[in-house]
């Protein structure tokens, strides 16, 4: 898609967010990747939008969801590398009190866990365990504001189900900032009863440039195709 | 690549366990209900409530917060007790006595359907029992994920027997997990992925069915 220059075209727009994007194959268990960079306040001002597939579920993604399946006790927790390359011993709480398991509903300003953007260009592996380097959130030089993550419930159409994660990160730091990686991060529990934050998709984007005043959306959307 | 894919494997053996037949497909199964239970681990903090029908269409809450769990599929075999939450009563047409492994986990049925996303159980589940139409239901294993850059496995297996005395046609394969509910007394079990076997595979009467979901991550 050719970019707009900010206030001249005024017929783009983000896609509807119950749209079900349609890039995965048939039988896979995926995530489609929605960016796009429009003036901050003013979401019709749309500099860039692309949808694609994610390229990057990692490890911790498949040990977390063995957790769930296996609803493993705390006897038996599964060893999974944090972002902060230290192996945790993860389990199922049961309970009402901080049984987090794949939790990815960050908080504003909190760029451990929902998604997370970075500036690292370094390909994929399914052994990464963080972005090569996060963006700080604030309004400093090389920060972008982290807004809360926020969700989309589940809904399929005849081929596709589907959840959508969404954050926006607003860039008031004065400079440029050329996003070159996004995330998921998510926190869990772990058996000395931490919370322990975990990354279980990276994408590396070939540069997402968010100018100073611009606001960039991200939605992850967890999909399964017949 | 960056997606998962999934394979589902038939493997029939006779009483001695020597393999008669193996059949491989890949598997189209994951249905919406996957998603409506991972919304709510995901969306802790929004408390993630979603309302989806169970396998007995009934329409539940389900509820990460306090629940004992919203995607558990590692099952006992046969009758004995699974998950056995507080409180278990009557919810949605559920059994008073707790739920029992053949419940949940990998379940085979006769039907032959189409899969949709909207699909809330097997069209015509096969039973736990030795009586006709009947299978034994093994524990439904989810074994440790396995890593070899760039790839990543899981492998989700059950043995299922046939002491019916008749042969048994399995046209239908699919995973049921169990979340609780709102209350945080109660579950109830879903259906998350769904398989048409293709072709059907007629297990007779002693012989055993094993049914491998194997799913793999590339990077």
């Amino acid at each position: 898609m050719p970019i707009a220059k900010i206030g001249e075209v005024h017929d783009l727009k983000v896609i509807d967010p119950k749209t079900i994007p349609h890039v995965l194959n048939m039988g896979e268990l995926g995530l489609s990747l929605e960016w796009c960079v429009h003036e901050t306040g003013h979401p019709e001002n749309v500099r860039e939008h692309v949808i694609k597939r994610s390229e990057s579920y990692v490890q911790q993604f498949l040990e977390l969801l063995s957790i769930c399946f296996m609803d493993s006790p705390l006897a038996f927790p599964v060893n999974v590398k944090d972002t902060g390359n230290t192996d945790r011993d993860v389990y199922h709480k049961p309970g009402n009190n901080l049984s987090y398991l794949l939790d990815c509903a960050g908080t504003v300003g909190l760029n451990t866990f929902g998604i997370v953007v970075g500036t690292g260009n370094t390909a994929p592996d399914i052994t990464d365990y963080q972005l090569q380097t996060i963006v700080a959130h604030g309004v400093a030089g090389g920060q972008l504001q982290y807004s809360a993550v926020s969700f989309g419930a589940p809904a399929a159409d005849d081929t596709t189900s589907q959840l959508t994660i969404t954050r926006n990160f607003a860039n008031a730091s004065g400079g440029a900032i050329s996003v070159e990686e996004l995330g998921i991060y998510c926190r869990c529990l772990d058996t000395a009863g931490s919370t322990r934050y975990f990354c279980i998709v990276r994408d590396v984007t070939g540069g997402i440039a968010v100018p100073n005043g611009q606001t960039l959306t991200v939605n992850y959307r967890p999909q399964g195709v017949l | 690549m960056g997606a998962i894919k999934t394979t589902v494997s038939f493997d029939k053996r006779d009483k001695d366990y020597q393999l008669i037949k193996h059949q491989s497909q890949p598997s189209r199964s994951w249905v919406l209900h996957m998603f409506d239970l991972l919304y709510p681990r995901m969306y802790y903090n929004g408390g993630g409530l979603v309302a989806i029908t169970d396998v007995y269409a009934a329409a539940n809450l389900i509820f990460a917060q306090g629940s004992f769990s919203t995607l558990a599929i590692n099952a006992p075999g046969g009758k004995c007790a699974g998950l056995c939450l507080t409180g278990d009563s009557v919810t949605g047409g559920f059994p008073v006595q707790g739920i029992t492994g053949d419940l949940y986990g990998i379940i085979v049925g006769t039907g032959n359907a189409a899969v949709t996303t909207g699909d809330h159980k097997l069209q015509t589940r096969i039973n736990q029992g030795a009586g006709a139409g009947q299978m034994e239901y093994g524990g439904s294993e989810v074994l440790t994920p396995t890593f070899a850059d760039p790839n990543g496995e899981l492998i989700l297996r059950r043995y299922i027997t046939n002491r019916s005395g008749g042969d048994i046609v399995v046209a239908e394969s699919g995973i049921y997990a169990f979340a609780g509910i709102t209350d945080n007394l109660h579950g109830s079990i879903y259906c998350i992925a769904r398989d048409v076997v293709g072709p059907a595979v007629t297990v007779h009467t002693t012989e055993i069915l094993v049914v491998t979901y194997t799913v793999q991550i590339t990077v």
